[in-house]
């Protein structure tokens, strides 16, 4: 385990390591624009150069790079708006955003799949089972950004009076600037169900079908046939038994889905309009902006190797046997 | 005791009356709008009720705070409602009327111009606005060339200098030209910064100040309380990629005949929305109370109006002030030392013509405006009254292109011919004169629809005439960094207009700093940038307005015919709204001749509060 914690290091740098050359190999001209940029005084322009050794070969350049993010937390400077490019990236507090729709649409998707995919195993051949292998194969094959724009759309055209959703944003009008109740916390989770759907509806639909096929097997297992001659209860026999060994590949894709979570976000976030880090590190690529590109990347980067290391400690959790020599 | 408490209570019902009637006061030199009044511009708006929340939307996040050094409507949609000059223009006539100065005299000679402000201005912070703030604002900010001001431009005196701007009280200003000026007037409308908050950054008041601090102040890490104006609102919150919250200022010093002070609404929130589409889906949702709708808009709009209670309002005969252009950078490769054929090629009158006969001014009328567009060939708004199209100062629009660079293809590849511009290679391109390829990379700013469309037209046509153009939409803020650091090859974009032909006084002057597409123009005019220069000078320099018109003609023609900028096509005026908005069917360009929208930010009211 000390193992699997300690790879997450390298892991995380040799990702830097590619992205900050495929940034600096990136055609434009990032300087100049920043030359351009009346915000930033010459001053600021000679210390960044000196600061990140912007005439020195690029080997030279990551190592300062690395040195002033691991010493200083200081990730460069956005040539776009002239801050600092953590600020940048996380202004007006999209961190928070960030990890409440990326950790919102995770769960939801985990709390809806297991009991849909236990019913569709229960129940093989049903009608819940034939809808929900239906719903899958449609929802697997919709792209996020357009089963957005379809509930954009829809939210817009089916509107219940007062009850019609607002269209992206977090907040209806009568919340912006409020400070925060129950009302508003309803009203968030009311505008995050469209995002929930649009980035978590295929990965949830995915789960409940994995969440079948392995409740199917292991309700064929001989365990299960001598739970059920002890006479156990089918609800015990499934959610105590069967449930808890079918699991265990869930908590592995869970991690692994990390990355398409991210990255639906990201789509959701630009159809949705959300101020997510996923909408500042898009609008950075957009803007050849360097440096909160690679910010944005190293958070990623981070953001998953620990995603899925948690996994892993979950998963060790789950299941003694994993253990690494067991 | 109960008789006490009686009499207690009657004194406080007769303070609280007494308070009350106190609010209806209107300060002595406050500017007051006669709303309703017979004889005045304001003839046709109602008084309104205040309180209430306008909501609004603007494309992509502010990038400052700061009004002196914003180039892009982004940011000045929001600082033009936390910051005053001392004029404006009238919203309903486009004349010159008071703003924080009560008014103002003209010696005989027209050199000498003093401004009177009004007693008791406030900054939105409780301190006193006075000409020390004035003063502070021209001389420091605007005038100081450690700050990059795009306003500095306008204030270039025929002779090269600046006028002179001095306080003689608290209360007055005196500016000074060595000759008549006639925009004068209009330049100071400028909007004022708060000397107490900013006088820190500049090194002509703190010597201790980094050059060109001011530059960076006001940026979007500032808090809101700092952020300190005399306009109609101030800013409560930002959250980027959401909205801005704008508050009513409690010091703004306009009000209206019934003693009301303005803005009439609370609160004004300027929803940022990533596209034009998402900014339809919340108005037809209800989440915007007003649209500045595309003509591709238009028909959806129309067909929801009545049922939906909102309107749309369509002036194919109101022009709109402002211009849409396409350019081509004469020093692509002059920095790093290569493109000389292009650039040769970039810098040649008579490629730049050939290229204007290639932009179907027509069809992008029809295809993207759906016919509520006008073509355009001068820098100058339509609703400018020095106009080139039009047959005298403020007359009618006779003439829409003087200049006659219309759609031509057969005429475009004839002139490339006899430039040696043909396809040398048997790829079907044509060539560079020295053989070599060129492909032109045209860019706008992505998600701009209109112009996304305009360069699809353009790109289209040219490589019908054998031209090899690669549409290459890019974010905004790059798109402006490109342009304005000299980094880009062909580009469509606009540019807000303004009533005063010498507003575009900065984008002509070689050393102007919206003059991108020549930049090295500052060192080597060309021949017909002087002329252009000479030209801004004679037409500011009369006070004849019919003499002044006739240069701006000139000029216009020259401008058109130099095609340093290829003038495209401009949109007639569109808005819509709902019916609840009052004074909204005054919506008109004039409103904003500087962008934004068509509303006059003050007097727009909620009607469903009116008791």
């Amino acid at each position: 385990m000390v193992f699997r914690v300690a790879a997450v290091v390298p892991l995380i740098l040799a990702v830097t390591f590619v992205c900050f050359l495929l940034v600096h190999l990136a055609p434009g001209d990032a300087w100049t624009r920043l030359e351009a940029n009346p915000d930033v005084s010459r001053s600021t322009l000679e210390a960044f150069r000196t600061r990140f050794g912007l005439d020195r070969p690029i080997l030279v350049q990551y190592g300062l790079w690395l040195r002033n993010v691991v010493l200083r937390g200081d990730f460069g400077l956005s040539f776009e708006s002239a801050l600092p490019a953590f600020d940048a990236l996380f202004l007006s507090g999209r961190l928070a955003w960030t990890v409440l729709v990326a950790g919102s649409t995770l769960l939801v998707a985990l709390v809806l799949a297991i009991p849909l995919g236990v019913w569709m195993a229960a129940r093989p051949h049903g009608v819940v089972d034939r809808v929900g292998s239906v719903l899958a194969f449609g929802l697997l094959s919709v792209p996020v950004f357009l089963l957005g724009l379809l509930l954009l759309w829809l939210l817009v055209a089916v509107r219940v009076g007062d009850l019609g959703l607002g269209v992206g944003g977090l907040f209806d009008n009568r919340y912006l600037g409020a400070p925060w109740s129950w009302g508003k916390v309803g009203n968030l989770l009311w505008h995050l169900w469209p995002v929930w759907a649009a980035a978590g509806a295929a990965e949830g639909i995915g789960w409940a079908r994995q969440t079948r096929g392995n409740l199917q097997d292991a309700l064929g297992e001989p365990y299960v046939v001598t739970a059920r001659s002890k006479g156990l209860t089918e609800r015990s026999v499934v959610w105590r038994h069967a449930l808890r060994n079918a699991a265990n590949p869930l908590v592995s894709m869970a991690g692994l889905s990390l990355p398409r979570i991210v990255s639906g976000s990201l789509v959701a976030a630009v159809v949705f309009n959300l101020p997510t880090v996923e909408r500042a590190f898009w609008q950075a690529v957009q803007a050849q902006d360097p440096y909160v590109v690679l910010a944005g990347l190293s958070f990623f980067t981070a953001f998953l190797a620990v995603g899925n290391l948690l996994a892993d400690l979950l998963l060790v959790t789950v299941d003694p046997r994993i253990r690494r020599g067991a | 005791m109960k008789r006490r408490a009686l009499w207690a209570s009657v004194a406080v019902l007769a303070l609280l009356v007494g308070l009350a009637a106190r609010g209806a006061e209107i300060p002595a030199d406050a500017k007051v709008l006669s709303l309703g009044q017979v004889g005045t511009p304001w003839a046709d708006l109602k008084p309104g009720v205040r309180g209430g929340t306008f909501h609004m939307a603007s494309f992509g996040n502010p990038q400052k705070w700061n009004p002196i050094t914003a180039v892009e409507t982004g940011t000045t949609v929001i600082t033009n409602h936390l910051y005053h000059g001392l004029v404006t223009l009238n919203p309903r006539s486009a004349a010159v009327e008071p703003a924080l100065a009560k008014g103002w005299e003209v010696s005989d000679d027209g050199c000498v111009l003093t401004f009177h402000l009004r007693r008791d201005l406030r900054w939105s912070d409780g301190e006193p606005l006075t000409s020390a703030d004035v003063v502070f604002t021209f001389n420091d900010l605007i005038l100081n060339p450690d700050v990059l001001s795009t306003a500095r431009d306008s204030l270039v005196l025929p002779n090269g200098t600046f006028p002179r701007i001095e306080a003689i009280d608290d209360l007055t200003v005196r500016v000074t030209t060595p000759m008549p000026f006639r925009p004068l007037l209009l330049s100071m409308g400028k909007r004022l910064l708060p000397r107490h908050k900013w006088a820190h950054t500049v090194r002509t008041q703190n010597p201790d100040a980094e050059p060109g601090a001011f530059n960076t102040a006001l940026g979007l890490d500032t808090a809101p309380a700092d952020v300190v104006g005399s306009g109609p609102y101030v800013l409560r919150e930002f959250v980027a990629d959401q909205y801005v919250i704008l508050v009513r200022n409690p010091y703004y010093y306009v009000y209206d005949a019934q003693g009301t002070q303005l803005p009439y609404y609370d609160r004004r929130v300027i929803h940022i929305v990533a596209d034009a589409d998402l900014a339809l889906l919340q108005f037809l949702n209800r989440e915007l109370d007003a649209l500045d709708p595309r003509a591709s808009d238009l028909a959806v709009l129309a067909s929801r109006a009545t049922s939906e209670s909102f309107t749309v309002l369509v002036e194919p005969e109101v022009p709109m002030y402002g211009s849409a252009w396409l350019s081509f950078n004469q020093d692509i490769g002059l920095r790093e030392g290569r493109d000389e054929g292009k650039r040769a090629l970039y810098r040649d009158v008579r490629f730049r013509q050939a290229f204007a006969h290639l932009v179907d001014k027509g069809a992008m009328i029809e295809t993207i405006f759906h016919g509520l567009a006008v073509p355009q060939w001068s820098p100058v708004s339509l609703g400018s009254p020095f106009y080139g199209g039009r047959n005298g100062y403020g007359g009618e629009i006779t003439d829409t292109d003087p200049a006659g660079l219309m759609y031509d293809i057969v005429l475009a590849m004839r002139t490339l011919d006899d430039l040696g511009v043909v396809d040398r290679d048997g790829d079907g391109w044509r060539n560079l004169p020295d053989a070599s390829p060129l492909e032109i990379r045209l860019s706008t700013a992505a998600g701009l629809s209109e112009y996304e469309g305009e360069c699809l037209i353009i790109a289209d046509r040219a490589r019908l005439a054998g031209l090899d153009v690669r549409f290459e939409p890019l974010e905004t803020s790059l798109m402006l960094d490109r342009l304005f650091s000299g980094a880009f090859d062909a580009a469509v974009l606009g540019f807000t207009g303004g009533i005063d032909p010498n507003s575009l006084a900065g984008v002509y002057a070689p050393c102007g700093r919206l003059h991108f597409w020549h930049l090295s123009g500052c060192q080597e005019p060309t021949q017909t940038e002087s002329e252009l220069v000479s030209l801004f000078a004679r037409g500011a320099a009369t006070l004849d307005v019919s003499e002044a018109f006739g240069i701006y003609q000139t000029l216009q023609n020259l401008a058109a015919l130099d095609a340093g900028l290829i003038y495209t096509v401009y949109p007639a005026f569109r808005y819509a709204y709902y019916n609840y908005v009052g004074n909204a069917e005054m919506a008109n360009p004039n409103a904003h001749p500087t962008g934004e929208n068509g509303l006059a930010a003050d007097l727009v009211f909620d009607t469903r509060l009116v008791p």
